[in-house]
């Protein structure tokens, strides 16, 4: 293909057998017996080509007639007007809806399901995402189709105010039950005074008009950078050579500033106290510990991963599951998850207990987390926590969307091209020393934030808030 | 269960056999014949493959035919807590020394069980306003201490998470499990040199299970309740709604349990139900991924062969049967306000059942279905729009539903005036054409989306092999589907969804009361 620069890239990986040695009788003895054979994989192949402004990565799997697609632009909701979330929210649902000079308003969504495709828009705090899939016999049907609505979509003021109405009234629901209203309230509190830690304001909704909505528009549809993802039965695809249709002008935009650790870390500093306890009535009571965590590239990246799996977010036989749900029955669901993006990183661990026990959860999380814990961890654990992450390794590979989706993201959150290839030697370097290392660096006293959300409780050293109110 | 893959599976069909769709619905069901193998075992276990080579890993479902619709009223909810028990090892796996640990095991469920039957004589005086008296006091005391130094004793010959541990070493991803009024489901992914670890640890759990830490665990599902029930508005909507509707069959009763019932659930109740109902003939194995045919088979029948079959059920006496007459509640709860509408209806293979599937679709799937164009487009009432067919379970008798999320200030009447239009009009009219292809076209690409994933299969595969005793039905489903006609439709609305045999549950928002959070 002219000017394109075309890659293939193949990795073998011998997926070896980890034995149980390090346990002698007790754990996983009953399965010592059985003999497992080693077996290579041949990771998929996937082409890049690239054209001007336009990267493709391709993945053809031809098993069943269906073509995947994901446009990736580089303009998102902090490339908008004030970072509006309710701007972008307002555009993606008037965009889907108003159809195309072709077909006016549900006319368009109509041919759309008419086919049986799919298609969806979501602007991102970074990025839009315009994802597509249908049939490969409709591919003639359907590609114009997309097309159209990429380039010639109209913006019909009733439907913007039908889903101005429709946005206010999802508004009203967010405080349904104590899990959403935690999920809403740990963004606003990490992420507070910038563009990822905005919820929907009722308010603002109605400042924006037809116009804001056609210009947010026109900065978006001139984004320069763009990547197409393109899975499924695509080797002979209409979407291989139609760059001239999908390039953008490359205006300069106006960006909020990226995040970074340091600034959550602020948010988190800023509350005073321990953190926050948000009241809802309810009959169980959700409790986070809310952290700051380096960004993805991060050479501290492979030692929080394997401390969030032993602490957290290994299921079962993490210390959270095990102490909490198994030994004292206080939880159904307990544990930790650890977020890394390109310039910054969270950390979460999560409980939900009846309210009579919050005092008691919340003392364990506290204790499990902390450095002083971290350092009683043995080099059984961590021995158990690796071989559990390289095992799973050859999941990130069973399914095409997801390979190329994984692809990009280690290309934006430039991790290097022998980052699939090293990833199990560099979890397998990781010591216990490296745990407690960083479990000093971020889980250190104070550095962790509480957040409830339940009947009030009598801990003062939290600010009680309302649903509604802001974080201070 | 109606799950997202059957629904289409099931709605594949419509008029015209000879629409490429079609052919290419034929070509991809000879495609999944030729992948596909089905054995029974001597004792009746069904163990069905598919081999799909997208990479080296393995999909392994296995179903068992018993859910809450198997329990009586009293032990509402064992069916589930039976799923979590069984991952609390066995005389194998999660012990140092069962000998040892075996003895006290015995003791816990003895004195278990006598604790529960003290605690439940207390709580009948105490609602009865009788003051529970010294001895008994006494006597549950005794009980529990007696418990709790025995779980003491018991805890350090307990490996915690013995299996999970097995398992995680050995790659897994998505080692879960799950119940409903029909099936129980155990499932996980594993890299594909696993195979013979999974059959040694899955037939062992089925042979000779150790309900230990048990009353940990109920305390447990009594946290899960909260979470999916009290403190969700549609939970509590749904567990009411379905009591509502179904008067005698045993599909009223929540999968989960009450909260009155579930701190009493006794162990030695919930062995009997295991023993009564996992047996090798009530059992589907479906593995889907990377193998070789021979292999697998020979080693499940190295593992599984000696499950000792059951004794036959005995056909259930009790069927719905309602008083004809409208049913209409409301609940309140902190959260906003839902509507459901349930009309009875046969389940498959009856021949009315494939066209609601259809009506399922036109109404509400999708941003361009009747009612999500008239509730939430034009006529601004709703938020969210929904339709399905067979709950709550595809066993027995069951519902056709609809479920709107009103805005807050719209009136429940005015949504059920335009639910009730919008069937008429069907009824009066029937649907046109251009519906009908469309629904079509939507549900064999949402199939082959849904095909492309090995435990979307090994899940919906041995779902139909279980329930109807052939995976095939899942494509018989469409064949029906493609004799279904506007008038099929018409037909189905004037038998089954009359008013006289309609229930309503209305959420109501109890914190616009009350003005509180």
């Amino acid at each position: 293909m002219k000017d394109s620069n075309y890659l293939i890239s193949i990795f073998f990986i011998t997926v070896f057998n980890f034995s149980f040695a390090l346990y002698s009788r007790e754990m996983g003895d009953f399965v010592k017996d059985i003999p497992i054979q080693d077996f290579q994989i041949e990771l998929p192949k996937i082409d890049r080509f690239t054209k001007g402004n336009i990267h493709m990565h391709r993945l053809i799997q031809k098993e069943v007639p269906m073509v995947y697609g994901e446009w990736h632009i580089s303009f998102g909701r902090r490339d908008l007007p004030e970072s509006s979330l309710e701007l972008s929210r307002l555009l993606e649902e008037t965009w889907e809806f108003s159809g195309t000079k072709l077909f006016p308003k549900q006319k368009f969504l109509e041919q759309i399901e008419s086919e049986g495709a799919t298609l969806n828009l979501s602007i991102e705090a970074d990025k839009t995402i315009l994802s597509f899939s249908y049939l490969k016999s409709k591919e003639e049907i359907l590609y114009p189709l997309i097309l159209a609505f990429w380039n010639e979509p109209l913006l019909d003021s009733e439907v913007m105010e039908t889903m101005k109405k429709k946005i206010k009234e999802e508004i009203k629901r967010r405080n349904d039950n104590p899990n959403s209203i935690a999920s809403r309230k740990s963004r606003e509190f990490l992420f507070k005074g910038t563009y990822l830690g905005k919820s929907l304001d009722e308010k603002k909704l109605d400042r924006w008009t037809l116009e804001s909505l056609q210009n947010a528009l026109k900065l978006l549809q001139k984004a320069e950078k763009r990547t197409l993802l393109l899975s499924g039965d695509v080797e002979s695809s209409v979407w291989n050579d139609t760059y001239a249709n999908w390039s953008g002008e490359g205006e300069s935009k106006n960006s909020e500033a990226a995040l970074g650790p340091s600034l959550i870390e602020k948010n988190l500093v800023s509350i005073g106290g321990s953190g926050i306890q948000v009241t809802k009535e309810s009959s169980q009571s959700v409790i986070f510990l809310l952290g700051a965590l380096p960004e993805h590239k991060h050479p501290d990246y492979y030692a929080l991963k394997v401390l969030n799996y032993i602490l957290g977010g290994g299921g079962f036989n993490s210390f959270f599951m095990r102490e909490i749900r198994n030994n004292r029955g206080l939880a159904y669901s307990a544990g930790s998850t650890s977020e890394f993006q390109e310039t910054y990183g969270v950390i979460q661990f999560y409980a939900m207990t009846k309210n009579e026990s919050v005092n008691e959860v919340r003392k364990l999380m506290e204790e499990m987390s902390a450095p002083e814990f971290v350092a009683k961890i043995q080099e059984s654990e961590l021995e158990r926590a690796k071989k559990a992450i390289q095992n799973q390794f050859v999941f990130l590979f069973t399914d095409a969307r997801r390979i190329l989706q994984n692809d990009l993201k280690f290309q934006e959150h430039q991790l290097g091209s022998d980052y699939l290839t090293k990833y199990r030697e560099r979890i397998n370097q990781v010591k216990l020393a490296d745990l407690q290392r960083v479990a000093k660096i971020y889980l250190s006293k104070g550095k962790l934030k509480c957040l409830i959300v339940g009947p009030r409780t009598n801990m003062n050293d939290l600010k009680t808030l309302a649903p509604e109110d802001m974080i201070p | 269960m109606k799950t997202f893959f059957s629904t289409i599976l099931i709605s594949l069909g419509i008029s015209c056999p000879l629409f490429s769709e079609s052919l290419l619905f034929q070509k991809t069901k000879a495609e999944f014949e030729n992948k596909t193998k089905v054995v029974i075992l001597e004792n009746g276990l069904t163990l069905l493959l598919m081999k799909r080579e997208t990479s080296p890993t393995l999909a392994l479902y296995t179903k068992f035919r018993v859910g809450a619709v198997d329990e009586s009223p009293e032990i509402a909810g064992t069916a589930h807590l039976l799923e979590h028990m069984l991952f609390k090892g066995t005389s194998s796996v999660g012990t140092s020394d069962y000998a040892k640990e075996g003895k006290i095991q015995k003791q816990i469920e003895i004195t278990g069980d006598r604790l529960d039957d003290l605690r439940l004589v207390a709580r009948d005086l105490k609602e009865k306003g009788i003051p529970i008296g010294g001895d008994l006091q006494k006597k549950i005391e005794k009980e529990e201490k007696l418990l709790q130094n025995l779980i003491r004793l018991q805890d350090p010959y307990i490996i915690k998470n013995e299996d999970s541990f097995i398992y995680e070493q050995n790659g897994e991803v998505g080692f879960n499990a799950y119940t409903s009024h029909d099936v129980t489901n155990y499932q996980i992914q594993l890299p594909k040199n696993r195979l013979e670890i999974w059959a040694k640890v899955e037939s062992d759990r089925l042979k000779d299970p150790v309900l230990r830490e048990y009353y940990t665990e109920r305390d447990v599902v009594l946290e899960e309740r909260r979470m999916r029930t009290d403190d969700s508005g549609g939970g509590a909507l749904r567990e009411k709604f379905f009591a509502t509707a179904f008067e005698s069959h045993s599909y009223r009763r929540p999968v989960i349990g009450y909260s009155t019932n579930l701190p009493y659930l006794k162990i030695s109740e919930t062995y009997k139900f295991f023993k009564e109902n996992y047996t090798p003939e009530n059992i589907v194995i479906a593995i889907v991924g990377s193998q070789e045919f021979l292999e697998t088979e020979s080693i499940i029948r190295k593992y599984f062969s000696d499950l000792r079959p059951g004794k036959p059920r005995v056909p259930f006496k009790v069927k719905e049967a309602s008083f004809l007459g409208e049913k209409r509640f409301i609940i309140e709860h902190p959260s906003s306000s839902q509507i459901l509408f349930g009309w009875h209806k046969p389940t498959i293979p009856h021949p009315d059942n494939a066209s609601f599937d259809l009506l399922a679709e036109i109404l509400a799937k999708g941003a361009t279905s009747r009612l999500y164009n008239r509730l939430v487009m034009e006529e601004k009432l709703a938020i969210s729009v929904g339709a399905g067919n067979g709950y709550p379970g595809e066993r027995f008798g069951n519902l056709f539903s609809i479920s709107v999320k009103p805005k807050a200030e719209v009136n429940p009447e005015l949504i059920e005036k335009v639910v009730q239009e919008e069937l008429k009009k069907i009824e009066d009219n029937g649907v046109t054409a251009e519906e009908l292809k469309k629904v079509k076209n939507q549900l064999i690409a949402d199939f082959l989306r849904a095909m492309d994933n090995n435990a979307n299969l090994a899940d919906n595969l041995s779902y139909y092999q279980l329930l109807f005793g052939d995976w095939r039905e899942l494509f018989h489903g469409y064949e029906n589907l493609e004799k279904v006609q506007s008038e099929d439709l018409q037909k189905i609305i004037s038998k089954y969804c009359k008013r006289s045999q309609l229930t309503i549950g209305i959420l109501k928002d109890s914190r616009k009361k009350v003005g509180s959070p």
